[in-house]
């Protein structure tokens, strides 16, 4: 345990158990994190990457106290989240983003003041923070419309205001860009990394490689409930700095000259996607350009479109890390 | 063959939909406890202004309306709740027979009105001690029937204006309870004022 | 907030206005073919309905509306615990049932034309108080049951017709068979109700006081029940996860 930590996990674990069936129920339990370690420090914004089901949200609700671990050990500044949950809530922010989670029938600014209250800010305070907040995430002028009239890009911002509302020293971000569009998302990113700079530490978990690659200190990558890579981005982009990417299109390309190729010397992994009659295929492997070289060969009486070379990026080391 | 296709497998997902977040307990308190409390009180109601020899009257009513429980509020769920969870436009959007489909979702409703009328004449003679030997069994099954399939009805006619408005459950629960009013269930149609 | 959304919710109009009418009309339809001694029943009946069913089902249901929003999980995690959030909503249900008494006794009054001529006013006024506190009770008490249970929704929402006999709301308990008589003595707004009637010159007996204080002490063991229905609810729900389920 890392006492000057302002997120720390040990041997985090959590089982859900529910039932199938309507008369006879059949008890079903369903491992989510089998023994999750991480820390985190102080000002530091921090990446969780995963494919969906993976934990990332369970992780997520047992840091911001809505779910009990099975075992292990969760703090937030070295508080429990189980023993010193009430404290714990008061120090951090969350945004869980989507649609839900807001007050449809009330107004931005009436959402905003009933969760001030729930978060005990003084009145004059969350005055202040409230129109403050509305003017740094471009909702004022909207602010006494009904947020069931918001876009989506608005109901985030919304949420993110709701989450900044009493000052966290922690937030907690699942997710927060999904659903808005790339200026909207650039311009949240800015801001994130504004509250990371000024002290605050955060925790986001994210699909959008650019995303973590771009503001990130450190990420993680979270794999059937096992952390399976820990570092800055740079460092796990090393994973696959040895290795080249080649990707190209086909038709009707058969299973087994797919194995044939995964079969060489020099191929990690082989990738294939199906787009209407065509595949992409993307090679992960140690000689790139040989490889492109030898495909027409390789691939005789196939009709090999589109190839490319480049170097791997952190969504390739993330692909490498959740599907081998 | 593909309306029926439709009209049956909406019938079935309509079905398994409402019930998706009900244990034993739940489904139990929905077919079970609110039809007994409605015959329970409003028999009860009924004795204590017009004496125990009028208990028939009331029990028997409150328990052919319980149809109106599938009828009214299970048809109007059907397409409020294609509102409230955003699919609505992807089911208008669709090429599906809308008649079908509705008819389908409605008509589950019209089976499970019966057995609630069925569940309430039980609990009826029961708790009250309704005589039923000298009823006309085949007459009241046809009854029965024209009841579920008129509520359901009158369920589809109301349920069409959630494509209009969103409070939609608004309007089941008053067209539930104005059925109790209007129907001759509580009180005889010709005891009502003029008007009504 | 809570009332502010009621205000602009079409459905609270339908928990004060709409549904106690009906039901009043309904009730005066009926008892009106009795004796004029049960016009009280026939007056307050509906209003009471109406009352008891805002704070009944609408402060339990504040809980399922936070889960259909999504916002049940924003609730939980803030540092103001569940219990006091429950409290502020079920007081804006209960005073929009308070409304109800409006429609239902000028209905009374305007077309059937009756009126409560012998109420005792300090003692009505005071029941009035007491009953209000027994149903404050109950929903503080049913409403972490909507926070554990998805279902509890519909096991409550099914009862609820039940809960206007046991607790006499239409008529008295001694017409209930004896065993559902043994059931409402458990129930704190029972006894209140009892004393409303008997107040409101009823000629069903008055242990007027007995009555009160019986309301006010069963209802007082209902806030020992939540309060620890409220723990257990904080605990389960950070067990399961489920507070997002719809």
């Amino acid at each position: 345990m890392n006492p000057s930590a302002a997120i720390d996990a040990i041997q985090l674990r959590k089982t859900y158990a529910t039932t199938r069936g309507f008369i006879k129920r059949e008890r079903v339990e369903q491992v989510a994190l089998r023994g999750v370690d991480l820390s985190i420090g102080r000002g530091e914004l921090f990446g969780l990457l995963g494919p969906n089901g993976a934990g990332k949200t369970t992780i997520v609700k047992i840091f911001t106290t809505l779910l009990l671990p099975s075992s292990g050990t969760a703090r937030i500044q070295g508080l429990d989240v189980v023993k010193d949950q009430w404290t714990v809530r008061k120090r951090i922010g969350f945004v869980f983003g989507g649609e839900r989670g807001l007050y449809m029938r009330l107004s931005g600014l009436d959402n905003l003041r009933y969760f001030a209250d729930l978060y005990q800010i003084p009145p004059e305070l969350s005055r202040r923070r409230i129109h403050g907040l509305l003017d740094q995430l471009g909702l004022k002028g909207r602010e006494n419309d009904k947020v069931e009239g918001y876009s989506r890009g608005m109901k985030q911002r919304l949420h993110l205001a709701r989450g900044l509302l009493n000052d966290p020293e922690v937030l907690f971000l699942d997710e927060p860009t999904i659903g808005i569009d790339p200026v909207g998302a650039r311009e949240l990113r800015v801001l994130v990394r504004g509250l990371a700079t000024s002290g605050t530490t955060v925790f986001l978990t994210t699909h959008y490689m650019l995303e973590a690659d771009e503001i990130c200190d450190r990420i993680a990558v979270i794999r059937k409930g096992e952390i399976v890579a820990e570092g800055t981005p740079r460092s796990i982009k090393t994973r696959v700095e040895d290795r080249g990417i080649v990707e190209f299109e086909c038709e009707g390309l058969e299973p087994d000259r797919i194995d044939s190729l995964r079969r060489l010397e020099a191929v990690a992994t082989v990738i294939v996607e199906e787009r209407d009659l065509s595949q992409v295929v993307t090679i992960h492997c140690s000689r790139p350009s040989e490889l492109a070289a030898s495909l027409g060969t390789l691939l005789q009486g196939r009709q090999v479109r589109k190839v490319s070379v480049r170097e791997p990026t952190l969504e390739d080391a993330y692909v490498l890390l959740v599907s081998s | 063959m593909r309306p029926v296709a439709i009209f049956i497998r909406s019938c079935w997902f309509q079905y398994i939909a409402m019930f998706n977040w009900a244990t034993p307990i739940g489904y139990l308190s929905y077919k079970f406890l609110f039809p007994v409390s409605q015959i329970l009180f409003f028999t009860e109601l009924g004795t204590f202004a017009t004496g125990r020899s009028n208990a028939l009257y009331f029990a028997l009513g409150n328990a052919l309306q319980l149809t109106a429980i599938n009828g009214v509020f299970g048809v109007i769920s059907t397409v409020g709740n294609e509102r409230q969870y955003g699919t609505l436009p992807i089911l208008l959007a669709s090429p599906a027979n809308r008649l079908v489909t509705f008819l389908g979702r409605a008509f589950i409703h019209v089976l499970d009105g019966m057995v609630a009328v069925a569940l309430g004449l039980v609990v009826a003679i029961v708790m009250f001690r309704i005589d039923v030997t000298h009823a006309n069994l085949a007459l009241f099954a046809i009854c029965v029937v024209t009841i579920s399939l008129s509520t359901a009805g009158l369920g589809l006619m109301f349920g069409s204006l959630s494509l209009i408005l969103r409070d939609v459950f608004v309007i089941a629960n008053t067209v539930y309870y104005l059925l109790l009013v209007f129907c001759g269930i509580n009180i005889a149609v010709s005891s009502l004022p003029a008007w009504a | 907030m809570s009332s502010k959304v009621r205000v602009i919710t079409p459905f609270t109009y339908l928990g004060w206005l709409v549904y106690p009418l009906i039901i009043a009309i309904l009730g005066l339809l009926i008892l009106s073919q009795g004796s004029a001694s049960k016009s009280a029943y026939a007056i307050l009946g509906g209003g009471l309905i109406g009352f008891w069913g805002l704070a009944y089902q609408e402060g339990g249901n504040e809980i399922q509306n936070e889960r259909w929003s999504g916002t049940l999980e924003q609730i939980m995690a803030c540092p103001t615990p569940l219990a006091v959030i429950v409290v502020g909503k079920i007081a804006s249900s209960l005073t929009f049932g308070l409304l109800s008494f409006i429609p239902t006794v000028l209905a009374a009054y305007l077309v059937w034309h009756m009126s409560l001529r012998n109420v005792d006013p300090i003692p009505f006024l005071v029941s009035f108080v007491v009953l209000t506190f027994s149903f404050f009770a109950v929903a503080i008490s049913l409403a972490p049951l909507y926070a554990m249970w998805r279902w509890s929704n519909a096991l409550i929402n099914g009862f609820e017709i039940g809960m206007f006999a046991l607790c006499g709301f239409m008529f008295p308990v001694a017409q209930l068979p004896h065993w559902l008589q043994a059931v409402s003595s458990v129930l704190a707004p029972a006894w209140a109700t009892r004393s409303l009637y008997a107040a409101s010159g009823q000629p069903y007996g008055h242990d007027y006081w007995l009555w009160c204080g019986l309301a006010i002490a069963i209802s007082c063991v209902y806030l020992l029940i939540s309060w620890a229905l409220f723990r257990l609810v904080d605990k389960r729900a950070r067990i399961t996860g489920q507070l997002a389920f719809v």
